[in-house]
């Protein structure tokens, strides 16, 4: 299973300030959008480099969050390929035209995608949820002005990126004693997988919603209060 | 030998073992207590036992046969080995009790009127009146009941080896006396049973093994007698003693040969008397 957990460790990346770290990846994620071809690539690698020098964190672990994506981005690249329009066909049939515009054109998706994904995945593991729900926090600042109760919506965000890997384990765990009862997970046709998936959904349903329940009682009985500072 | 285990390894992060180069063996119809403190590895240990995580290193044997080798017969080894994990409760997805019961036997196919029968004797050996429960929601019933009921959903497959990982915690005194008297139930009928529990009071009442693990290793095993009457070394891994064991060191009694309570009481009347 992938981590995307707060990865302990001491570098200038997990020490820098969340906000400003929190607004990097804002502004190089629209810059990465911004150019493309040759430039793209020099941003892309030199920005990917810097991270991994200032976070620690090793090429390998970075990567393999994407090695899930490679179907989708191999699909990327080949639609871009066959199906981009108002170019010069290399070779055309019905409606499927290969270009090397199209290629290219793909090329440019995957590498931003490749990119944004490994600089958030650098900050996810380099930032704790609490400096995240700060950081928010300080973003959403000018939005009190309009009466709008900023403290509410960077809870409510936080709560949600913590609550991704309190899911992925209680998935695990009902997935575990749902095979020991007998759930069948190796079969793979769809009446097999129906039947594999309601058993776990549902106990991870229930357990989402209970822990949601106990989480705002507990988080009223502390005394939280949207209108303080 | 039905169970064993030989040098195995097992971690969830490289080079960080959890626990290393265990070996144990388990005969059939043992009544093993496993215990160690928070964290050391109790449940992982019942995952890889029952074919859930596989060692780093090391195998695992049942009747003789690697289970993690890729001919293993998994439906088989489902059939004849359970696990109870902990808060049983929270895997119910069924709309009644008797489709809850069911779901396992419904799995390994077995015929309707054998699924039936088994159903009512494993609603009945938890203590529940089947025609009763059979149509209730399972998750209306009370926490102790939903833990009876997750316990029955395991006995309907009449295991041969039942592992159960903190079945008693949350439950009330009430709760836990069913549980207990169940799996005393259980074992006397021949199966071979680990349990996993903080309570060394009710290990010793039902455990003729005791394991202590600590330090990735495991640090004691023997009769209960054996293992809790060692009152510095078990201090030193924060492991508690039961309560018969320290009070007959506390008053400078004989050590009992048995740490059982009513054992242990006879033994107290003997003893007052004779001082008296
Ligand atoms: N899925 C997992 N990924 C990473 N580490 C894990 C995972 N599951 C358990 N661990 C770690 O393995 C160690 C042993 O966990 P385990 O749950 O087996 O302990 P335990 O003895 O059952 O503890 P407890 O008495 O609290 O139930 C712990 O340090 C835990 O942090
Ligand atoms: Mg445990």
């Amino acid at each position: 299973m992938i981590d995307f957990n707060y990865y302990y460790d001491d570098s200038i990346m997990h020490r820098a300030n969340p906000l400003l770290k929190f607004l990097s990846l804002i502004i190089f994620s629209i810059l990465i959008c911004r150019v493309k071809g040759i430039v793209l690539f020099i941003i892309s690698s030199v920005l990917i480099m810097i991270s991994i020098l200032l976070s620690k964190i090793s090429l390998k672990r970075l990567f393999s969050p994407l090695l899930r994506l490679i179907p989708l981005l191999a699909a990327i690249l080949i639609v871009n390929t066959c199906f981009y329009n108002n170019s010069e066909c290399i070779y055309r049939f019905h409606l499927l035209c290969l270009s090397k515009e199209g290629f290219l054109q793909g090329l440019n998706i995957v590498l931003r995608t490749i990119t944004i994904i490994g600089l958030s995945f650098v900050f996810i593991q380099t930032t704790t949820s609490i400096e995240i729900m700060d950081a928010i926090e300080h973003l959403l600042l000018p939005l009190r002005f309009l009466k709008i109760r900023t403290r509410d919506i960077s809870l409510i965000m936080s709560i949600s990126i913590q609550f991704i890997p309190i899911i992925f384990s209680d998935f695990e765990r009902i997935k575990k004693a749902q095979v020991i009862r007998g759930a069948d997970f190796s079969d793979k046709s769809i009446r097999g997988t129906i039947k594999t998936v309601i058993p776990v959904v549902i106990p991870a349903f229930i357990s989402v919603f209970r822990r949601a329940d106990e989480l705002s009682m507990a988080i009223e009985a502390r005394g939280y209060n949207s209108e303080d500072e | 030998m039905l169970l064993r285990l030989k040098e195995i390894s097992i971690n969830y992060l490289p080079n960080q073992n959890i626990l290393e180069k265990i070996d144990l063996n388990v005969e059939k119809g043992e009544f093993v207590g496993i215990v160690g403190k928070s964290g050391c590895g109790k449940t992982t240990l019942l995952e890889s036992i029952g074919g859930l995580k596989k060692p780093q290193s090391g195998y695992i044997y049942y009747n003789n046969e690697d289970i993690y080798q890729h001919l293993f017969n998994q439906t088989g080894f489902r059939k004849k080995l359970q696990i109870v994990f902990q808060f049983p409760e929270n895997q119910f997805f069924e709309q009644d009790v008797f489709s809850e019961v069911s779901y396992g036997l419904r799995m390994l196919d077995l015929p309707s009127d054998m699924i039936e029968s088994r159903v009512k004797q494993s609603l009945e050996s938890v203590g529940f009146n089947f025609e009763l429960i059979r149509q209730k929601s399972p998750f209306v019933l009370s926490g102790g009941q939903k833990r009876r009921l997750a316990l029955a959903c395991t006995l309907a497959i009449q295991p041969e080896l039942l592992l159960l990982d903190e079945p008693f915690s949350g439950l009330d005194a009430e709760g836990s006396k069913i549980v207990t008297d169940t799996l005393i139930n259980e074992h006397q009928k021949g199966t071979t049973i680990i349990l996993v529990s903080h309570d060394p009071n009710i290990l010793c009442e039902i455990c003729d093994r005791i394991i202590v693990i600590s330090n990735r290793k495991i640090a004691f095993d023997g009769n209960p007698v054996q293992v809790y009457s060692k009152k510095d070394a078990l201090q030193e891994l924060g492991i508690i003693q039961p309560d018969t064991q320290i009070l007959t060191q506390l008053l400078d009694m004989e050590q009992l040969n048995n740490l059982k309570y009513d054992y242990f009481i006879q033994n107290l009347i003997h003893f007052i008397e004779e001082k008296a």
